[in-house]
């Protein structure tokens, strides 16, 4: 059965109803976070993530028609390729600087961010090499070339820099080797070590990156300065309530007291014009996501697939715990966008890639 | 059995999330609530200020001063029709005009909507006592930018106002917002980017009563950088006041490094009414009036340069080798070219005369002959290499290039044949000849220096780092041909039959140019232009009158007057 994208059943049209809900409110979100800019400056935000939000589609569409299997099969090079693109970003004259970080290449009115794609690759090229060896990720030998291959885009990120993104290698390598049968007691070794080493990672950090760790035991530490953000953020989800302020109507929000919170700290406009219903509704929405990714994770019988999708859910729970977490105070601040609802066109184009992929793992998972 | 544990693992993450959520919005509702809530929470915006610009002698020349703005919080008022009425009658405007700003300017039922700006002092202080029984009305100081010389500086320094949509489209990403005001013209325009500061504001928890209870977060604004200006600001306000009256600029160099003392041109305009609300009227006038307040005309004027161009013609002659400095030509009021006649200003002649004395008596015969010898292109090639025909590249924004005619610019401009009657013209700085009084700053300069073109600048100082003056230009002139016409504009001031004489000063000695040039239209603009101390030049100096007839009087006095007070009252001839 070689169309198998045509059978009924094998497309799994709740996740892309999801995807396309979590997209719409997150559109509205930024229509409101942004509307102090639309005002002003005439910006349109939101028409600017549509157009985004219709590239992704593209994208999502044409990797779904030529599917995983053959992206597998090329995996290393693009992955190769993808590092390249790393490198040039960190060279003065091709990176382009934003709020002091080196992280955009400018391709004329249209800027990419090679670590969002990075994060996919690295998981395309991991899948291989997984589903390469099979049995034989058993021995502790198998796992030196897994590492390097997340150690060197991690660097690299971390060095434009991009904590946050840099850190996202970590879980996504941990979980598809512990779900490719990667003995625990190997990688819980790996774990202690890293902790081991964790004091020495204290004094490469910027002084920001400090500042926002000690922030997070401490907001009260920095009120005006690192903490202010966290404050305004709290005071933002806090005030909200159970019911919100209303959309555009959120006091925090419209009187520009939320730095970037049309982009990391997106949820906060949620938590406070949609209150927790909207929020709770935001989380469970997620939380469907990452459901039916696991699922169809344990239901392909494919090694390849199953890692893949694996690395790709894992991807986005990180990305919604982490971004939700911080933004109420329960995580430090470490800059991760909210898939769909931030805006950012390289990540959204991403996201929405990484759908088409999990469908098309559903969809071939009868093949074999 | 691996990914069950994944899966309880999510599951356990996402409910703590959820758990936060549900004790930040619902079991600490009320703290935040109370936080963000009416009366709890205020907006004080604080506009970046702009920097300060100094003087050469560190003199603020526009600084910031403090103002205060009436402003409503919508949702603070309690009772309109009392609120309105006793605004109107403290602030002396219409309820209606009250109530239609307030409909115009509405964003969010908390942000502060500016009723009135630049209220009196009192006045402010009196609606300060009153807020108790004026809920939601309040006074908000604000920084004005003040320009302290009003008139007299306003086109070195240009104005500020609101941006535009195209300059917003374009500046958006670097932080503008529709409220910004950015500068216009001169030293506003040009360093705004400098002088720009940054935006801040500060969240106020305060009580029912509007008692400050404590600060809850607030983002500093930041001052622009300061700049400081090579000018010196008291010769400034003295050269402009001396236009008063006159359509006409004056420009004031030191020829040895290019930094302009002092820059006026009259009519001017006050910079300060821009900045102030309600003066639109005023401002929209300067705009629409006949005789262009807003032009600069020490940068953007045109005129034919009349005899002060005959010291370009000297150097050509002498250069060139088609006269020394003793060649002589005998002027008995007129030249002929076939049947056309040409005059010299002095009726009956000024008889034979060598270079000293065409240029001591500016004999207009004498450069007849020499112009006729020359012939058009090698005027033009010394018209160039002084500089003319193109902008002198001064660092505020719009300089006019004036115009070099030549018979090449001449045929493909027009399609026309030159004539030879247009040499003539020429020769005395009259005919298509263009040229701006600082571009004739920077000519004079040159005879100062005995061959060095200075790069006119302004700017001195950004913040505390010096600002490298760009370098002069090297002309290539002969020092002997120099030193021939510099001695004779010591003389057309010195000499009782020089036509600059009313520009004598005591204890200086000056060397200088008159200027009379034709126009098609009423009396010819004067001129006059120069440098002193003659022997060791500190000041280069143009006066530039329209219409104003010769140049040997009306623009000599002005240049005097102000050559005067330089001497006595600044610093720059020590």
């Amino acid at each position: 059965m070689k169309n198998g994208y045509k059978l009924k059943g094998e497309f799994d049209y709740g996740l892309v109803l999801i995807t396309a809900v979590i997209l719409l409110m997150g559109l509205f979100v930024i229509y409101s976070a942004s509307y102090q800019k639309l005002v002003s400056s005439n910006a349109n935000l939101a028409m600017r993530q549509v157009n985004s939000a219709l590239i992704g589609l593209l994208i999502a569409a044409a990797i779904f028609r030529i599917g995983y299997q053959r992206i597998i099969d090329f995996s290393y090079y693009i992955f190769g390729l993808n590092v390249l693109f790393l490198i040039l970003v960190l060279v003065p004259g091709i990176g382009d600087v934003r709020y002091g970080a080196r992280r955009w290449i400018d391709f004329g009115s249209f800027a990419f961010q090679p670590s969002e794609f990075a994060k996919v690759t690295f998981i395309f090229a991991l899948a291989k090499y997984l589903g390469d060896i099979k049995e034989g990720i058993e021995r502790p030998k198998a796992l030196i070339v897994p590492f390097a291959m997340a150690v060197v885009p991690m660097l690299l990120i971390f060095k434009e820099p991009d904590l946050g993104t840099a850190l996202i290698f970590v879980p996504i390598l941990l979980t598809m080797l512990l779900i490719a049968g990667a003995r625990l007691k190997y990688l819980l070794l790996v774990i202690g070590a890293g902790l081991a080493c964790a004091p020495f990672l204290w004094f490469i950090l910027k002084d920001y990156q400090r500042a926002r760790l000690l922030v997070f035991l401490n907001p009260n530490l920095d009120p005006l300065g690192a903490g202010y953000t966290i404050i305004q953020s709290k005071i933002a989800i806090g005030s909200g309530g159970i019911f919100g302020k209303g959309w555009l109507s959120g006091t925090q929000n419209q009187l520009n007291f939320l730095p970037e919170r049309h982009t990391d700290f997106i949820f906060s406009v949620v938590g406070e014009e949609w209150g927790f219903i909207g929020g709770a509704l935001l989380l469970f929405l997620f939380y469907r996501f990452v459901g039916k990714g696991i699922r169809i994770a344990e239901t392909t019988s494919d090694t390849y697939g199953k890692a893949l999708a694996y690395g790709i859910t894992t991807m986005f729970a990180v990305h919604v715990i982490v971004n939700i977490g911080m933004v109420c105070g329960i995580m430090p601040v470490v800059g991760l966008p909210l898939p769909f609802v931030s805006y950012g066109g390289s990540f959204l184009m991403m996201s929405l890639a990484c759908v088409g992929i999990l469908e098309n793992i559903k969809n071939k998972r009868k093949v074999f | 059995m691996r990914g069950r544990i994944y899966s309880i693992i999510v599951d356990v993450l996402f409910l703590v999330i959820l758990a936060g959520l549900a004790y930040l919005q619902i079991l600490r509702w009320p703290l935040y609530h109370d936080l963000s809530r009416k009366n709890h929470i205020r907006l004080i915006p604080m506009p970046g200020l702009r920097g300060t610009i100094y003087d050469r002698n560190g003199l603020a020349i526009v600084d910031n001063r403090l103002s205060f703005d009436v402003v409503i919080i919508p949702q603070e008022v309690e009772n309109v029709d009392t609120t309105y009425g006793r605004l109107s009658r403290a602030l002396g405007i219409s309820r209606s005009r009250i109530e239609s700003i307030v409909k115009k300017d509405y964003t969010a039922p908390f942000a502060p909507i500016t009723i009135a700006g630049d209220v009196d002092k009192d006045l402010a202080f009196r609606l300060e006592e009153k807020k108790q029984e004026l809920p939601g009305v309040l006074v908000l100081p604000r920084t004005l930018r003040w320009y302290i010389y009003g008139e007299r500086t306003s086109h070195l320094i240009g104005y500020l106002s609101l941006i535009n949509k195209e300059e917003l489209e374009r500046l958006g990403d670097y932080g503008y917002s529709i409220s910004d005001l950015v500068g216009r013209d001169g030293i506003e325009r040009a360093y705004d980017k400098y002088l720009k500061g940054e935006d801040g504001g500060t969240q106020l928890e305060v009580d029912a009563t509007g008692r400050l209870v404590k600060i809850l977060g607030s983002k500093n604004q930041k001052k622009g950088t300061d700049i400081t200006l090579t000018v010196d600001v008291k010769l400034q306000a003295y050269a402009a006041d001396c236009l008063e009256g006159v359509k006409g600029s004056v420009v004031i160099m030191d020829p040895r490094n290019g930094e302009i003392l002092a820059m006026a041109s009259s009519p001017s305009f006050d910079s300060n009414i821009f900045v102030e609300r309600g003066k639109g009227e005023q401002a929209a006038g300067y705009m629409k009036s006949g005789s262009h307040p807003m032009l600069n005309r020490a940068i953007n004027g045109q005129y034919p340069a009349g005899s002060i161009f005959k010291i370009i013609m000297s150097d050509a002659g002498l250069e060139t080798k088609t006269i020394t400095e003793h060649s002589t030509f005998v002027c008995n009021g007129k030249f002929f070219l076939g049947r056309a006649e040409f005059d010299c200003w002095k009726e009956g002649g000024h008889g034979p005369q060598d270079l000293r004395d065409a240029i001591t008596h500016s004999c207009n015969v004498y450069f007849y002959n020499l112009g006729h010898k020359l012939g058009p292109n090698v005027i033009s090639e010394y018209s160039q290499k002084f500089g003319l025909g193109k902008p002198t590249g001064i660092d505020i924004a719009g300089e006019s290039s004036g115009l070099v005619p030549s018979p090449a610019w001449k045929k493909a401009k027009r399609g026309q044949n030159w004539y030879e009657g247009e040499t003539i013209n020429y020769a005395i700085g009259q005919g298509d000849l263009l040229v701006t009084p600082l571009q004739m700053v920077e000519v004079v300069s040159v005879f100062a220096t005995e061959g060095s073109a200075p790069r006119p600048h302004i700017i001195k100082k950004i913040g505390n780092a010096d600002v490298q003056a760009p370098k002069p230009k090297t002309i290539p002139v002969s020092k002997a041909a120099i030193e021939t016409i510099k001695s004779a504009m010591v003389n057309a001031v010195a000499s009782n039959t020089g036509t600059g004489q009313r520009a004598r000063i005591e204890g200086i000695k000056v060397a200088a140019k008159t200027g009379t040039a034709q126009t098609t239209n009423g009396e010819p603009h004067a001129w006059f232009l120069g440098f002193a101390p003659a022997g060791d030049p500190k000041i280069a100096f143009v006066v530039m009158v329209e219409h104003g007839g010769h140049g040997g009087v009306t623009a000599a006095d002005i240049a005097k007057k102000i050559l005067d007070f330089a001497k006595d009252n600044t610093e720059v001839f020590k």
